[in-house]
C-alpha cells in the first residue's frame, strides 16, 4: 500500500535521455568521443569501464559540472546544455558523497527542497518520506561525521531523491563500503529504483555490480563507446576484444577466419598458425581479422583417447586451488598458454600431459576493435 | 592502558628541552615585567602608579585608540582583500601559483624593506603621484607617507600577505564537490557560498583574522618609517621603546605592554566570541 502510493509521487517525473555525438577535449586530450546514446525513461542504465575511459567525464557534462566541447546533451528532446546546473533537476550522489559537515541529517536531506522554496510542513513530510525509504529513521539530528560510512552514503542517495529529480546520476557510490556492505546496498538500490520508476545512470568500473543492477549497460574505453546492451547480452555477446576480456572473458587468440566448411569457420591464429574450427555467427565472414576467446571453465581437459577438431596437446605448468573450482595454467609445447578451470580440488597433477579440447560452439568469435 | 600513560610521560620528557627555553624567554621576562608594572623607578615598593598615570594621561590612553583606529581598519581591508585573491584562485586553476606567490611575496621581505618600498612609490616626487597627475586625475600630490596612511599601507601589505598565505591552504581544503552538491540541489553560487562554503572556513578564517590582528596591533617599524610616530601612529610599541630607550622608564615601558598584552587578549576573545557563533567542526567528514 505505501509503496504504491510512493510510486504514485514520483512518476510522471522521469525523463529521458540522449547524448547526440557528445565530444569533451581537455587540451589535445579527448576525454570523450563522439557518445551517442539513449537511456529511456525509468533505465537503469550503468556506464561501465576502468578508470579513465570518460565515464565520470560523461556525468560531469550531464550533471552541468563540465561544458561539452561539441554535442547535445537532451532531456525528453529538450536541449539542456545551456541550462545552469541549479536549475537541471539532476540528483546527484557523489563517489565521496559530499556531504554537509556543518548540518544534520535532517538539514541535508532538506538542503534541496529549501533551495525550492518547498513550505515548512511539506518539507518535512518529503523529508520523513525519503528518511523512511533508505531506513535513516531516528538519526535525523545527527551530525554527519557521527555516521557510518554506510549511513553516509544513505543519507546522500535520500538527499539527492528528496527533489524528485527527473533522472538520477550516481558516481561509483559503493566503491567506499565494504563487500558485505556493498552487496546490500546493491540490493536497496535496486528496490529504490523499482519503487521510484526514475532514469538512472549509474558509474562503476565493476563488471559484477553493472550486470546485477542495470537494464542497460554501456561499455566505454579510452572516451569511446565499445558497447551497448542489455547485461546478459554485454556478458554472452560482447562485441570486441576490450569488452569481452574486460566483462572476464580470457584465453584470447589473434588471427583470421580463413575458410568455412559445414556452418563452421576455420580460424587460423597470426602468431603460430594454429587452427581451430569455431561454430559460425551471422556478424563474421571468412577474412575477418578476429579473436576467439573461451573462457576458462568452458575449456575442457581430456585425459584418455579423444579424435577430432579443436584438440590441443599440452602441460599443466600450475595450479590454482580458488575454493568452487581449481584453476590451470596448460601450455602448449610452442610455449602457448591456455587457462582452464576445473571443478573440484585439484584433480590434475603439475607436470602432467593432457588435451585441451575447445568446443566450437563455446568458442565466441569477438572484432579486434 | 598503564602503556597508554607511559607513553604520555615519556611524552614530557620530548617536550622538556623546548620547555626550558620558554621558561628563561618567555616566562620570566613576562613575569619580570609585570611585577616592574607595580613598582616605581627605583623603588621596589608595590604601586598603582604606573597604572593611574598610563589612564589619566591622554599621553599614554590615546595610543590604545591610535593603535585600534591604525590596526582594526586595516585588518578588516586586508580580511576583505586576502580572502578575495585565495577565493578566486581556490581549487585548480591556471596561474594560480603565480598569484599566490606574488601575494606572499611580501612575507619574505620584512616590513623595513617594505617600508622604504612605500617610501619611493608613494612619496609626493614617487610614481604613483606622478602618474595620477601626469594623466590629469589630481592636481596636487597624494600625501601618503609620514602619516596614518603610510602605516595603513604598509599594514596592509604584510596583512594581506600573511592571512593569503594561510587562506589558500584553508580554501584548498574544502571539497570542490560540496559546492557541486550544493548547485545540484539547485543553490545559486551565491547560496552556495553563504550556505555551504562560507560556513566550512568561516571558523579557520577568523582564527586567522584574530592573529593577524593581535600582530598588527604591535606594530613598530612601520609606525616610525612611514608613519607620523609623534601623533597619528603612536601606538603602544612606539610609546614603550621611547619610555624604555629614551626617558629609561623601564616600569612605565612594560605598562604599557601589559596594556597592549591586554587590549590583544580582550580582541582576540570577541573574536573568537565570534567564532563560536558558527560552525566550528571538521570541513570534511568522508570516511
Amino acid at each position: 500500500m505505501i509503496q504504491v502510493e510512493r510510486k504514485k509521487i514520483f512518476t510522471g517525473n522521469s525523463t529521458r535521455v540522449e547524448l547526440k555525438n557528445l565530444t569533451k577535449k581537455f587540451g589535445s586530450t579527448t576525454a570523450v568521443e563522439n557518445a551517442s546514446l539513449e537511456i529511456d525513461s525509468g533505465e537503469f542504465m550503468t556506464l561501465l569501464g576502468p578508470s579513465g575511459c570518460g565515464k565520470t567525464t560523461i556525468l560531469s557534462m550531464i550533471l552541468g559540472i563540465l561544458e561539452p566541447t561539441s554535442g547535445e546533451i537532451a532531456f525528453n528532446g529538450q536541449p539542456i546544455n545551456h541550462i545552469d546546473m541549479s536549475k537541471r533537476d539532476i540528483g546527484m550522489v557523489f563517489q565521496n558523497y559530499a556531504l554537509f559537515p556543518h548540518m544534520t541529517v535532517f538539514q541535508n536531506i532538506a538542503f534541496g527542497l529549501d533551495m525550492r522554496k518547498v513550505e515548512k510542513e511539506e518539507k518535512k513530510k518529503r523529508v520523513r518520506e525519503v528518511i523512511k525509504m533508505v531506513q535513516l529513521d531516528g538519526l535525523e539530528d545527527r551530525f554527519i561525521k557521527d555516521l557510518s560510512g554506510g549511513q553516509q552514503q544513505r543519507v546522500a542517495l535520500a538527499r539527492a531523491i528528496v527533489i524528485r529529480p527527473r533522472i538520477l546520476l550516481l558516481d561509483e557510490p559503493l566503491s567506499n563500503l565494504d563487500a558485505k556492505l556493498r552487496k546490500e546496498m546493491r540490493t536497496q538500490l535496486k528496490k529504490l529504483h523499482r519503487e521510484l520508476d526514475i532514469t538512472t545512470i549509474y558509474v562503476t568500473h565493476d563488471q559484477e555490480e553493472a550486470l546485477s543492477l542495470s537494464t542497460k549497460i554501456t561499455v566505454m574505453s579510452k572516451g569511446v563507446i565499445q558497447q551497448i546492451g542489455a547485461p546478459e547480452e554485454i556478458f554472452r555477446r560482447p562485441r570486441n576484444y576490450f569488452v569481452a576480456n574486460f566483462i572476464g572473458y580470457g584465453n584470447f587468440l589473434k588471427g583470421k577466419l580463413v575458410d568455412e566448411k559445414n556452418g563452421q569457420f576455420i580460424f587460423e591464429t597470426t602468431k603460430d598458425s594454429l587452427r581451430l574450427t569455431v561454430n559460425r555467427d551471422n556478424k563474421h565472414q571468412v577474412g575477418d581479422q578476429v579473436f576467439l576467446t573461451i573462457k576458462p571453465e568452458m575449456l575442457e581437459i581430456v585425459t584418455g583417447e579423444k579424435t577430432g577438431v579443436n584438440l590441443l596437446d599440452g602441460e599443466i605448468v600450475t595450479s590454482d586451488y580458488i575454493g568452487s573450482a581449481t584453476g590451470y595454467e596448460v601450455q602448449m609445447e610452442n610455449g602457448r598458454t591456455f587457462q582452464v578451470n576445473v571443478p573440484g580440488l585439484n584433480p590434475y597433477a603439475v607436470g602432467q600431459k593432457v588435451k585441451l579440447y575447445l568446443d566450437p560452439a563455446k568458442i565466441l568469435i569477438v572484432d579486434e576493435e | 592502558m598503564n602503556r597508554v600513560v607511559f607513553a604520555r610521560k615519556r611524552d614530557y620528557l620530548f617536550f622538556l628541552p623546548s620547555l626550558v627555553p620558554l621558561l628563561l624567554l618567555f616566562v620570566y621576562p613576562l613575569l619580570k615585567g609585570l611585577v616592574m608594572t607595580f613598582q616605581e623607578t627605583g623603588s621596589s615598593g608595590l604601586t598603582l602608579h604606573n597604572y593611574i598615570e598610563f589612564f589619566t594621561n591622554p599621553r599614554y590612553y590615546d595610543t590604545i585608540f591610535r593603535t585600534l583606529y591604525l590596526v582594526i581598519p586595516a585588518t578588516i581591508i586586508e580580511l576583505i582583500i586576502a580572502f578575495g585573491i585565495t577565493y578566486f584562485i581556490r581549487g585548480k586553476m591556471r596561474g594560480k601559483g603565480i598569484i599566490a606567490g606574488l601575494t606572499i611575496f611580501p612575507l619574505t621581505l620584512g616590513s623595513i624593506i617594505i617600508d622604504m618600498g612605500i617610501i619611493s612609490f608613494f612619496k609626493p616626487t614617487g610614481w604613483f603621484n606622478t602618474v595620477l597627475i601626469n594623466i590629469g586625475l589630481i592636481d596636487e600630490p597624494f600625501k601618503l607617507v609620514y602619516n596614518y596612511w603610510g602605516t595603513f599601507l604598509a599594514l596592509i601589505i604584510l596583512g594581506v600577505a600573511f592571512m593569503a598565505s594561510n587562506f589558500v591552504g584553508i580554501m584548498d581544503y574544502i571539497d570542490p564537490n560540496l559546492e557541486q552538491a550544493a548547485r545540484s540541489l539547485g543553490a545559486s553560487r551565491w547560496i552556495t557560498f553563504k550556505r555551504v562554503y562560507f560556513p566550512l572556513i568561516r571558523s579557520n578564517v577568523l582564527t586567522v583574522f584574530a592573529l593577524n590582528l593581535i600582530m598588527q596591533i604591535g606594530v613598530y617599524s612601520s609606525a616610525v618609517i612611514v608613519g607620523n610616530p609623534a601623533s597619528e601612529t603612536r601606538t603602544f610599541v612606539v610609546v614603550a621603546f621611547e619610555e624604555a630607550m629614551r626617558n629609561f622608564n623601564y616600569n612605565m615601558a612594560n605598562t604599557v605592554a601589559i596594556v597592549m598584552g591586554i587590549t590583544q587578549i580582550v580582541i582576540l576573545g570577541i573574536v573568537f566570541a565570534i567564532r563560536k557563533r558558527g560552525y566550528i567542526g571538521s570541513a570534511s567528514t568522508f570516511k
